[in-house]
């Protein structure tokens, strides 16, 4: 799997480059800021590029812009955002309509080598990732009347690893599941919660993210 | 000045000298009726004379109490009857008549040198008149005893001229009001030296024994016609000095409701009774004088035989000028009078003016500060981002692969780096909460929706929120989130909250936002204190803030903000 990295710190950027390598990546190309990064896409090829939030020139939101560039230009490239903060907002500003091939982060989430090497791996591979945080914070967040509380706390773990973009058979080794098991919990979920029961793995972390972020919203 | 007698004796003293005064005509008409009979017309002539310095005086008296021109003209009335009673049958009235048939004489001099006040004005002029007094008073009876005083007589006429020059004198000098006022006093004059130089005439050609009857009858139907206009020039001149007061209290009360800068303008030119009157206003900027629209105003060159201009100073500055017509340069006390009362305005507008660019001053240095205050924050934010915690990142990268490597090579080290990265973990947190809250990067870049939807994730309980999407100035947008933030803190951790509502909506120019909660209450504002400083930095922003927390009823703070 062939690697880009965009980040304005040199130092961060070859720690990335480095873990990724040991993990058996091939980073292709690093850049110190965003704009650099559709031409090294052109030419590199990439499976994936993984890339900060906060860059030159203006340090705002230059990853983010980046990476919907890079959907239109290159949907084949999956685009892992990071950042210090992570904002539900921005999240779903990535996701838009096509979850597929998207990851946000947050940046430090990177201390944990191995679960960064596979979300890049998911990412990659067509997956989508969504920091724990965000979803923690949405199916925390408080409300009048919380549908959640209809979930059984089984069932709220399952709904978690959904949304964050876990496939079933993730979540499976993830609870120490069976895949079946996994499957009835989440087929429950969706009723409980009135979503519609067939959408696939790519699909339905949109459609649970997009419920938990309308909940308690008026 | 004696005390004014109460209106209502000096209404009686006015009804007792009309009728007196009436009664004296109807005595002049029957004594003129029994000597000259059939000359109706030289009777009502006398009766007009009479009545009209009767009437005259009592309305002088009525409108200026102050001055003694009223009753000088009251006595001029009653000292005609000196000349009629001449011609009475009684031996002892035709003595009395021939004594004092100068006084009416003597008191149109007195009238002459002392109008409008009924005061003499020098000394000069006092001993004038006193010496005519005396001359009547005095050696009056003589005329009595001797067939004609050739000695007397010359030294009346010769008194008459000299009140003549001096009452031309008195007009030729007066300026201004004063001039306006002494209208009169060429035409009074004038009929006094007429009086004075037709009975000249007729005692010395009398003596000389010309037949002058036709002249002095001539002489006779013009001074009978002439002498009842001088109390009414007399009256006249008081209208005018009246008329010009009138305007400036006109003027003043109209100031004193502080007019737009045309109408003082305008209201100058009416109280000074010269429609070209310009303002100009004293620009401190180009040192100019400029008019209410900012266009230059010129001043007229001092040879200028049209224009003129008086300059208002206040503090040894100039204010304003004035450029009126050449000839209010004699109207000096007006144009004076009308330029205090203008000042009044002026000084009164440049003071509100001076006090408006102080608190703009004062508004816009608050909000000068406060948006350095959000400036530094944003710049404290990044570089805790791009410096310390970026660091912090690539160093846990690094312990972490060091454990990585240690764990790979079995160095028993694996655990303490791991330890050491927890700790670096915790550190980074807290940096990115420290951070977040110093000024959270998703405000200036997404605005206030998301950002205070990120806030409310977090809170411990329900916030429901309202609020339109659109994107404000920095600095609103800023105090709308931290007080937002400061409210939902206290919220959570001091009031027991179980739910809070975030209300915010724009109308008018003005943005409203309530932020309410379920809680305890009891929230206080005060310097140093939380919602203090919210207070502070919402009037920074030219807004009002309000905290409504009874205790046990929960609390709402509402803030407005002029918002376009």
């Amino acid at each position: 799997m062939r690697v880009i990295i965009a980040d304005d710190s040199l130092l961060f950027r070859e720690g990335v480059a480095r873990i990724l390598e040991e993990d058996g990546f091939e980073v292709v190309a690093q850049s110190p800021d965003a704009a650099q990064v559709p031409a090294l896409v052109m030419s590199h090829h990439p499976t994936v590029v993984v890339t900060d939030i906060r860059m030159p020139p203006t340090n705002t939101t230059e990853g983010l812009e980046l990476a919907l560039e890079l959907r239109r230009t290159h949907p084949e490239v999956g685009v892992l955002v990071l950042s210090h903060h992570v904002e539900t907002h921005y999240a779903m500003q990535l996701l838009g309509d096509d979850p597929s091939g998207i990851g946000y982060l947050l940046k430090d989430r990177i201390d944990d080598l191995d679960e960064f090497s596979s979300a890049v791996r998911r990412v990659a591979s067509g997956g989508s990732v969504i920091d724990p945080l965000i979803v923690t914070r949405l199916m925390g967040r408080k409300r009048e009347q919380d549908p959640l509380e209809k979930l059984s706390a089984r069932e709220k773990e399952v709904l978690a690893l959904m949304a964050e973009g876990r496939s079933n058979q993730a979540i499976a080794a993830s609870l120490f599941l069976a895949e079946k098991t996994v499957q009835a919990h989440v087929a429950n979920i969706l009723q409980k919660l009135g979503l519609h029961p067939d959408a696939d793995d790519h699909r339905r972390i949109l459609a649970v993210l997009t419920y938990l972020r309308s909940l308690g919203r008026s | 000045m004696p005390a004014p007698r109460a209106p209502a004796v000096r209404v009686l003293i006015a009804i007792v000298l009309g009728v007196s005064g009436i009664a004296m005509a109807a005595f002049v008409a029957w004594i003129h009726q029994n000597a000259f009979p059939n000359t109706p017309v030289q009777l009502a002539l006398k009766l007009i004379g009479i009545l009209t310095f009767l009437g005259a005086g009592l309305a002088a008296t009525a409108r200026h109490p102050e001055s003694r021109t009223g009753p000088l003209m009251i006595g001029s009335a009653f000292a005609f009857v000196a000349i009629e009673i001449q011609a009475h049958p009684s031996p002892a009235l035709q003595y009395a008549g021939n004594w004092l048939g100068g006084m009416p004489h003597v008191l149109l001099a007195h009238l002459i040198l002392t109008y409008p006040t009924g005061r003499f004005s020098s000394r000069r002029d006092k001993v004038v008149v006193t010496s005519a007094y005396i001359l009547v008073v005095g050696l009056g009876f003589l005329f009595n005893h001797f067939p004609y005083v050739t000695w007397l007589l010359s030294a009346g006429v010769v008194l008459t001229f000299v009140v003549v020059l001096l009452g031309f004198e008195r007009w030729a000098r007066a300026k201004g009001a004063l001039r306006r006022a002494l209208r009169p006093l060429p035409f009074a004059s004038l009929v006094f030296a007429a009086a004075g130089f037709r009975n000249a005439v007729v005692v010395f050609f009398f003596v000389s024994g010309n037949d002058l009857v036709r002249w002095i009858e001539a002489s006779s139907w013009v001074l009978g016609i002439a002498t009842p206009l001088v109390p009414i020039t007399f009256l006249y001149g008081f209208a005018q000095t009246r008329r010009a007061r009138g305007a400036l209290g006109d003027l003043v009360v109209q100031l004193d409701s502080l007019p737009e800068t045309e109408h003082l303008q305008e209201a100058l030119a009416r109280a000074l009774r010269d429609p070209s009157v310009r303002l100009g206003y004293w620009s401190r900027e180009t040192q100019t004088y400029v008019d209410a629209e900012g266009h230059a105003v010129q001043l007229p060159h001092p040879s200028d035989t049209k224009r003129a201009f008086t300059s208002i100073e206040h503090m040894e500055e100039p204010l304003a000028v004035v450029v009126h017509d050449v000839a209010l340069i004699g109207e000096h006390e007006l144009v004076e009078a009308a330029v205090a009362a203008a000042r009044l305005a002026l000084v009164n507008e440049r003071l509100q003016a001076e006090v408006r660019a102080q608190l703009e001053e004062t508004r816009a240095s608050r909000a000068r500060i406060v948006d350095a205050t959000d400036a530094e924050r944003r710049r404290l934010e990044r570089d805790l981002h791009d410096g310390a915690q970026q660091r912090l990142v690539s160093v846990s990268l690094a312990l972490r692969m060091l454990q990585r490597k240690a764990e790979r090579e079995g160095i028993p080290l694996s655990n303490e780096l791991g330890n050491a990265a927890d700790d670096l973990r915790a550190a980074i947190d807290e940096l990115r909460d420290l951070a977040q809250g110093i000024h959270p990067p998703i405000l200036t870049e997404e605005g206030l929706v998301p950002a205070i939807d990120s806030l409310v994730e977090r809170a411990p309980f329900p916030v429901r929120v309202e609020m339109p999407d659109d994107r404000l100035p920095s600095s609103i947008e800023a105090t709308i989130y931290f007080t937002v933030a400061e409210t939902l803190t206290n919220a959570a951790k001091h009031s027991r909250a179980k739910r809070a509502e975030v209300m915010m909506q724009r109308t008018n120019g003005w943005l409203d936002l309530e932020v309410w909660d379920d809680g305890i209450g009891g929230a206080l504002v005060e310097a140093g204190s939380g919602l203090g400083g919210l207070a502070d930095r919402v009037a920074a922003v030219s807004g009002t803030m309000t905290v409504d927390s009874p205790p046990g009823g929960g609390t709402k703070v509402s803030v407005r903000l002029p918002c376009e």
